[in-house]
């Protein structure tokens, strides 16, 4: 007996196996981490940030910013307001499907370049149906088709939004001004929410964003137009750096054919409820009972 | 130089037409429901305050229709637009005419064709043409009185800013205001809309293509 028994041996070796295996397993999160910032891989989720860690993060967000892109933004942590619960409506009988909505949501929201990506898709429909699942988004002839019509599908900003419920980290959730909001940095990019909307109205960012500095909005909160990572979702948010501060939103200014409304539903006066008190409206598929706030409308 | 400052003179100021706008939104029953409608926002297209024709060195200058219709005493046909183009030539030449069975003058003043006039005898200025096109265009100026036709830029809230609408001229050409057929812009490339197959070959009327070869991104990025 010189000490070494078998039992010593095979114990020795089975932990230096485990440890190699350990050390080999986590290379992805070292490899990871050592691109993630301290700051930023410790920062809490955006409803638990004091106004003081909301000043840091929106600053170094702003610095991160300007060392990727080479882009001076300024971006804001902009609230939803007292009183206003927001309603956007849009005229199928005067939508031609030009694209200019996705077009201008584009450009306003610092969308991958290389994707052509944009918020809205705009479907050309078969007249007779508002099935949305039959409608094509790729067309390229001149519009309006005869019989077709067109049907741009964006966020609906469901009030019993099924992305919000399916999310296992509470990384999207309902804004008080009824936006459905993305925490970028909370998101682990798992898309569920993807997969739960029923309108396709989320996008995954598959790479970083592509886009060049003098092509950025400089124009940016944290909750919605700001660059945002590789491997987070992201969506429409009503343009909310531009509608909390009174503005229409980008895809309203840039319709030709005045086919899109948008106001305050608790303002009796708002453009946004003449229509719904005063014309044929519907959401889309209803029957899924996740309540939208984005109607369709016919003239006649 | 005596042509320029014709122009300049024949354009006008708006104030001189305040009263009629007075009336025109307290006359309107639709307007005492939609107070957040504000004629004043409505732009002046440059159309409407003469032609468009090429200045001395090329550039794009707007001729008032008063340059000419001021000093010539026109009388204006009631066969329609060919007698003009033929006839008359000059400015009005190659003018597309399609706004239904309508002559020129159920539009247009016969003693001053630069004038407008109601149904109700009133001449009006070219710029006021909102309120012509809406004797007949009820419907859509009862929607753009609330904001559901022609579109807007600025603010939705207006405490928080103005608002800019579009005028009827800026989307309809008034002598043919059917919209115009043509190419939109190009679509995205994402899973739910791929790159279309028809994208360099005839365009396939039929089955929609969505899903159809649909590059599966997750296949090739992890």
């Amino acid at each position: 007996m010189n000490g070494v028994t078998r039992r010593r041996l095979l114990k020795g070796a089975g932990a230096t196996l485990g440890a190699l295996a350990f050390a080999k397993a986590v290379e992805p999160v070292l490899d990871f981490t050592s691109e993630l910032s301290g700051d930023e891989f410790l920062q809490r989720h955006y409803r638990e940030l004091s106004p003081e860690d909301m000043r840091e993060v929106l600053a170094r967000l702003e610095a991160e910013t300007k060392e990727k892109y080479g882009a001076e933004v300024t971006i804001r942590d902009i609230r939803p307001q007292e009183g206003v619960q927001f309603g956007y409506a849009l005229n199928l009988s005067l939508c031609i499907g030009c694209r200019r909505c996705a077009e201008a949501c584009h450009v306003e929201n610092n969308h991958d370049r290389k994707t052509h990506q944009s918020y809205i898709r705009v479907l050309e429909m078969q007249q007779g149906s508002i099935d949305m699942e039959h409608g094509d988004a790729t067309y390229d002839h001149p519009v309006p088709q005869p019989g077709r019509y067109y049907m741009p599908v964006q966020c609906q900003q469901c009030d019993n939004a099924p992305c919000v419920k399916v999310c296992p980290v509470e990384a999207t959730w309902k804004e008080q001004d009824g936006i459905v909001v993305v925490d970028y940095n909370w998101c682990i990019g798992c898309r569920y929410c993807e997969a739960a909307c029923p309108y396709h109205a989320r996008r995954f960012n598959w790479e970083a964003p592509e886009i060049s500095a003098e092509e950025i909005n400089p124009n940016q909160s944290y909750l919605s137009n700001r660059i945002r990572p590789q491997g987070v979702v992201e969506k429409c948010t009503f343009c909310l750096h531009r509608t909390r501060t009174g503005a229409l939103p980008a895809c309203l200014e840039a319709c030709p054919t005045g086919a899109r409304v948008f106001g305050n539903l608790l303002d009796p006066n708002s453009e946004i409820r003449w229509v719904l008190e005063n014309k044929r409206v519907f959401v889309l598929k209803e029957e899924l009972g996740a309540r939208p706030r984005f109607f369709y409308f016919f003239d006649v | 130089m005596m042509l320029a400052a014709v122009v300049l003179t024949a354009c006008g100021t708006r104030e001189d037409h305040g009263a009629w706008r007075e009336q025109l939104f307290q006359g309107s029953t639709d307007a005492a429901d939609a107070p957040s409608f504000q004629l004043d926002d409505v732009r002046v297209p440059d159309r409407l305050r003469g032609i468009a024709a090429a200045g001395p060195d090329g550039e794009e200058i707007r001729i008032a229709c008063d340059t000419c219709h001021g000093l010539l005493d026109v009388e204006l046909s009631r066969r329609g637009p060919e007698r003009l183009q033929s006839q008359v030539g000059g400015p009005h030449v190659g003018l597309a005419f399609e706004h239904g069975p309508l002559d020129c003058a159920h539009c247009h003043d016969a003693a001053a064709p630069h004038q407008l006039r109601t149904a109700d005898a009133r001449t009006l200025p070219t710029t006021e043409a909102i309120e012509l096109c809406s004797q007949c265009h009820g419907l859509q100026w009862r929607d753009f009185q609330h904001g559901a036709h022609g579109g807007m830029r600025g603010h939705w809230d207006r405490a928080a800013g103005p608002r800019e609408r579009n005028h009827c001229v800026d989307c309809h050409d008034p002598h043919a205001p059917a919209f115009q057929r043509y190419r939109p812009l190009p679509p995205p490339v994402d899973r739910f809309a791929p790159i279309p197959p028809h994208r360099n070959g005839p365009v396939d009327h039929g089955a929609p293509t969505r899903h159809e070869a649909a590059p599966e991104p997750s296949e090739d990025g992890s």
